[in-house]
């Protein structure tokens, strides 16, 4: 059972990885993207159709990509105000309980946005300017938050196979 | 306004009981939408905001001015921009505690995070005050408080959220950190200069520079505060948007880390990729603030606000001086954009029903968190020194954070009697 759980856990750690080099790229050509506008309309008096319409995707990109390592790791935003509370059998069972909320709380939400996807690819509806179907964005965003679901359930087992242990986002225990 | 008061306790226990901010924003919100209006009404807007915020061009800027700060940060130019402040200011009792504020100043002009201004500056000063054997107390203190200048000077990541938030003008808030970021700098040199007075030893004067070396020293920063004039400039002049800006701001950063051999293929890999979830993490606050937002809205809270304000016989200036003074108590107890997410959209209404400017309101919320970054306990900029510097007490660096604290108090009270400064910038615009 431990060595299943190391492969999966090495596994899902490879395939976030992944998925954050992807986000990291986008990045890059969202750099290169603003850049070629500002000096295609000032240099060259030809801006690049559609900028707006490529940021935002790939916006989409950047933080979607980012949700599986996020996710995985369990690397949010928290107000860290009461050392108790993440420590010991009651860090641990708060852990527990709070991430089983998250999985339910993406569930619902990744269902809503799926929803969204599906009208888009019926209605046919497309970006103004460079005619990309919309589905494929949102559907990219129902599937990224799908996996976080699943990498927070990953990370449920994982907590759930070392009762009273809780890690923080850097692997260290606590 | 009882369901939205409800709801608000309900986020502070959550997150209290260290539930990922955006999660417990998002959750409550959905809840108490759903307990309003129907819980499938409640998850289309919920899902409809996560679509459209979650491919926002606005924001955009985000990712794009983190690249920039952590690339400057790695290019090692803090270490430059000290010593160009040192060139001028280290002879002075003081002196090196002075320069720190303004090598913070500078490097604030190019990185929109407190925090990381913090964590480099202790870096690069701590070590050189210490060879100087200034006293624990003032060589933190100068740092932790220098470093919360990081999110007024521009660029800034938390007046662009404040900015989508509140449909404020980002070019204009941008615009508007500029002077009352320059009035910090100066309070806060007063206030070494004012530690060193009641105790000399504190902060001895360091060797002078001559001409020759300060001019060499300006040569190594020119490229640091090129990069600022050119992107903070291109948006006062109108020639980019927030987000070209950032754009062309992060490519320069890039640009600037390559020519100074600081940048490997790996070493942008790693940047782009903490970018990135930075990004991905800001994100997931600002989706659970909007939906709770909308609940907020929903439950009539700012309405209610409103009409207990109007009830009572206060002045509009009153208001602001107890909204800010609810910002000084919540600092004791949140991180910074936790609290604007929290508190803008039933601030902001109320604001600017009074007939105030949303974009004066902005400063004074990014003044007020600047000092939350310094108030105990939780001051990050402070923890976060603690992280770098693991000999120094929490409670000393808090103790000589205290004079900076006090000239922050009056640099708020300043700019909420003086409009003008934050907005006289913009005004030109």
């Amino acid at each position: 059972m431990k060595s299943f759980l190391d492969k999966t856990e090495g596994l899902a750690n490879t395939a976030s990885l992944f998925a954050a080099n992807v986000a990291a790229i986008i990045l890059l050509i969202l750099v290169v993207l603003t850049c070629v506008d500002v000096v295609g309309r000032y240099i060259f008096t030809m801006p690049l159709t559609g900028a707006v319409e490529l940021v935002r995707i790939c916006m989409a990109g950047i933080i979607f990509f980012s949700f599986p390592i996020m996710f995985l790791k369990g690397d949010h935003i928290i107000v860290d105000l009461f050392a108790f509370l993440k420590k010991g059998y009651l860090g641990w069972l708060l852990a527990v309980i709070l991430l089983v909320i998250s999985i339910g709380v993406a569930v619902m939400l990744g269902d809503r946005v799926y929803d969204y996807a599906i009208r888009a690819l019926e209605d046919g509806d497309t970006t103004e300017y460079l005619e990309i179907p919309r589905y494929i964005v949102v559907g990219f965003i129902t599937l990224a938050i799908f996996s976080a679901a699943f990498m927070s359930l990953l990370r449920l087992v994982f907590m759930l196979s070392t009762p009273g242990v809780v890690e923080d986002d850097s692997g260290e225990v606590l | 306004m009882t369901a939205a008061l409800i709801g608000f306790a309900a986020v502070l226990l959550l997150a209290f009981m260290r539930m990922p901010l955006g999660i417990a924003l998002g959750l409550v919100g959905v809840i108490g939408f759903g307990e309003l209006s129907g819980y499938r009404a409640a998850m289309s807007s919920a899902s409809r905001l996560v679509i459209d915020a979650g491919q926002s061009y606005g924001l955009s800027v985000v990712p794009l001015f983190i690249l920039m700060g952590l690339m400057v940060e790695r290019g090692g130019m803090a270490k430059e921009l000290y010593r160009a402040a040192f060139s001028f200011l280290g002879h002075r009792r003081g002196g090196l505690a002075m320069s720190t504020i303004c090598a913070c100043g500078m490097f604030s002009a190019i990185c929109g995070s407190s925090l990381a201004t913090a964590a480099t500056m202790s870096k690069v000063a701590m070590p050189e005050m210490r060879r100087y054997k200034y006293s624990d107390g003032l060589a933190t203190a100068s740092i932790a408080a220098g470093g919360t200048l990081g999110i007024l000077i521009p660029p800034s990541v938390i007046l662009v959220i404040y900015g989508l938030i509140t449909n404020a003008s980002v070019g204009k808030l941008f615009i508007a950190g500029v002077l009352p970021g320059l009035i910090g700098v100066l309070f806060y040199l007063m206030a070494v200069m004012y530690v060193v007075s009641r105790n000399p030893s504190a902060g001895p004067a360091g060797e002078k520079s001559n001409w020759k070396e300060r001019l060499i020293a300006l040569r190594d920063v020119w490229t640091t505060l090129g990069l600022f004039t050119f992107v903070i400039g291109g948006i006062y002049v109108g020639a980019f948007t927030p987000t070209e800006a950032a754009g062309m701001g992060a490519a320069g950063a890039i640009a600037i880390a390559w020519w100074r051999g600081a940048l490997s293929w790996s070493v942008l890999m790693d940047v782009t990729r903490e970018t990135a979830l930075t990004t991905a993490k800001l994100f997931m606050v600002v989706f659970g603030a909007m939906i709770f937002s909308n609940f907020v809205n929903r439950a009539g809270l700012p309405d209610g606000l409103l009409s207990i304000v109007n009830s009572f016989d206060v002045s509009p200036l009153g208001v602001i001086f107890i909204i800010l003074a609810i910002y000084l108590v919540l600092g004791c107890v949140f991180e910074s954009l936790s609290m604007i997410l929290l508190t803008v959209p039933i601030f902001a209404p109320v604001v600017e029903a009074l007939g105030f400017d949303l974009v004066w309101f902005g400063i004074l919320v990014v003044v007020a968190t600047e000092i939350s970054l310094i108030t105990p306990p939780i001051g990050l900029n402070v923890f976060v020194l603690k992280g770098v510097l693991k000999d120094v007490p929490v409670s000393t660096i808090f103790k000589g954070v205290t004079p900076f604290w006090i000239a922050d108090i009056f640099r708020l009270v300043l700019l909420a009697l003086i409009p003008a400064i934050a907005l006289f910038l913009p005004s030109l615009m």
